[in-house]
């Protein structure tokens, strides 16, 4: 039963492993399957940090593009998902940045009439209006968190930084949100 | 707003992200006083997971993955961090060329030929301090080659005051007096009625001054410091009784 829980365990770990051995081979639909396996996952974290779904499936084409080039040095310290998750974090808080950039360049009146992505309204308006208040560093953070439902040690991993470091990064993140949602509400 | 103590904050967060009912009844019941902010927390949490946009993708299928030709642009702080790299090469290759090219001791020019051979003083000796005329070399070179730079309270030693071999045979006094006043940069101005006998002198790490009161007491005259670097020579003159 042990041996069995053990197996099962590293199924999904060999499973991406066995798929990066078929790449670097040359087996090209091998990277297919782990864009299409992985590809909801990071457009969530993207569009959770860029809050655009436009600019979330560009920088997922992005992070996908860094992962085929870079696959070749992936040294397989930690699981492929949390290196890929490591990738799409850097990346769309970088995205975010430029973003921020150009938002600025662009007058209300060009933004009124900007064609917005049509999606399903969120509960609470106040939500989006913080994040978007927020560094994207933290958005990440919130978005790893609440959003994806990632352990600490997930998200650790994918900060690239230990637990605790983690921990505080997100008790920091969730403060500030929290000024910023108190501030809204009055 | 009453600052929460941190054990009380920790378990509100906890109850908060647990969403767990009877765990904030049971809160509420044991703290009162933060009911409200235990509950403006789980609305804050309730609200914050509730709010995850949509996995939805702008088109319905998945795009067909195609690797992008352009590279993804570097970073900018890669960008900044070459410039700060840049920079610190820069001062550390200026300061290794400054350490390795030290700037050349200041020289006292001193007068040389005939039977006349003043010297300086030797570069080992004495703590004087040079003043060099390029303000940037205010430094002396030691024989080892180390600079040292002289405390800022240390007294500058004007040129005058530095000390000097000097020896003359078969010269009048006058003509001694104008080598002691051109190898040590000493003004020296003579009144009238000064007398010049044919004489020998040899001094030995003496300053100009020294020279001229040892003169002085010998050939009768007295060197009256004027100003600093100025010397007027007075002959004795003789009183008469009564």
């Amino acid at each position: 039963m042990v041996s069995l829980l053990f197996d099962k365990s590293k199924a999904t770990f060999d499973e991406d492993g066995i798929l990066v051995d078929r790449f670097l081979v040359g087996d090209a639909t091998a990277f297919e399957q782990l864009y299409g396996k992985y590809y909801d996952k990071v457009f969530a974290i993207s569009r959770g940090i860029l809050l655009d779904a436009d600019e979330a499936a560009d920088a997922v084409q992005e992070i996908f593009t860094l992962v085929y080039r870079h696959l070749p040095r992936f040294d397989r310290r930690s699981k492929f998902s949390t290196w890929l998750f490591r990738i799409s974090v850097n990346r769309s808080i970088q995205q975010a940045r430029r973003v921020k950039y150009k938002s600025r360049l662009v007058d209300l009146d060009a933004a009124d009439h900007a064609a917005a992505p049509i999606e399903e309204d969120t509960s609470d308006p106040r939500i989006e209006g913080v994040m978007a208040e927020m560094a994207p560093a933290d958005r990440a953070l919130l978005t790893l968190f609440y959003w994806e439902e990632l352990s600490l040690q997930e998200i650790a991993d994918s900060l690239g930084c230990n637990v605790n470091a983690a921990k505080t990064r997100l008790y920091r993140a969730r403060e500030r949100f929290r000024l910023l949602y108190e501030r809204e509400g009055v | 707003m009453k600052r929460v103590p941190a054990d009380i904050d920790q378990l509100m967060w906890t109850i908060a992200e647990s969403a767990d009912v009877a765990a904030a009844d049971d809160f509420e019941r044991r703290f009162p006083e933060w009911k409200s902010e235990l509950e403006s927390r789980m609305a804050m949490v309730r609200g914050l997971r509730h709010a995850r946009p949509p996995v939805v993708a702008p088109t319905p299928v998945i795009p067909k993955f195609v690797p992008r030709a352009n590279p993804a642009p570097a970073p900018r702080r890669l960008g900044w961090v070459a410039a700060l790299s840049a920079t610190a090469v820069i001062a550390f290759g200026s300061f290794l060329w400054v350490a390795l090219n030290p700037p050349p001791p200041p020289t006292v020019p001193t007068p040389q030929g005939g039977q006349l051979s003043p010297s300086g003083p030797p570069a080992s000796e004495g703590s004087d301090q040079v003043l060099p005329d390029d303000p940037t070399a205010a430094q002396s070179t030691p024989p080892g080659g180390q600079q040292t730079v002289p405390p800022p309270t240390e007294r500058v030693v004007m040129p005058w005051e530095h000390r000097h071999d000097l020896s003359v045979a078969d010269a009048s006094l006058i003509d001694v007096l104008n080598l002691i006043s051109d190898t040590t940069k000493l003004k020296i101005e003579i009144a009238p009625g000064m007398p010049n006998p044919m004489i020998n002198v040899s001094y030995t790490q003496r300053t100009g001054m020294e020279m001229l009161v040892d003169l002085g007491r010998e050939y009768g005259f007295t060197p009256l410091e004027q100003a600093r670097g100025s010397v007027l020579i007075v002959p004795v003159v003789e009183q008469s009784g009564g």
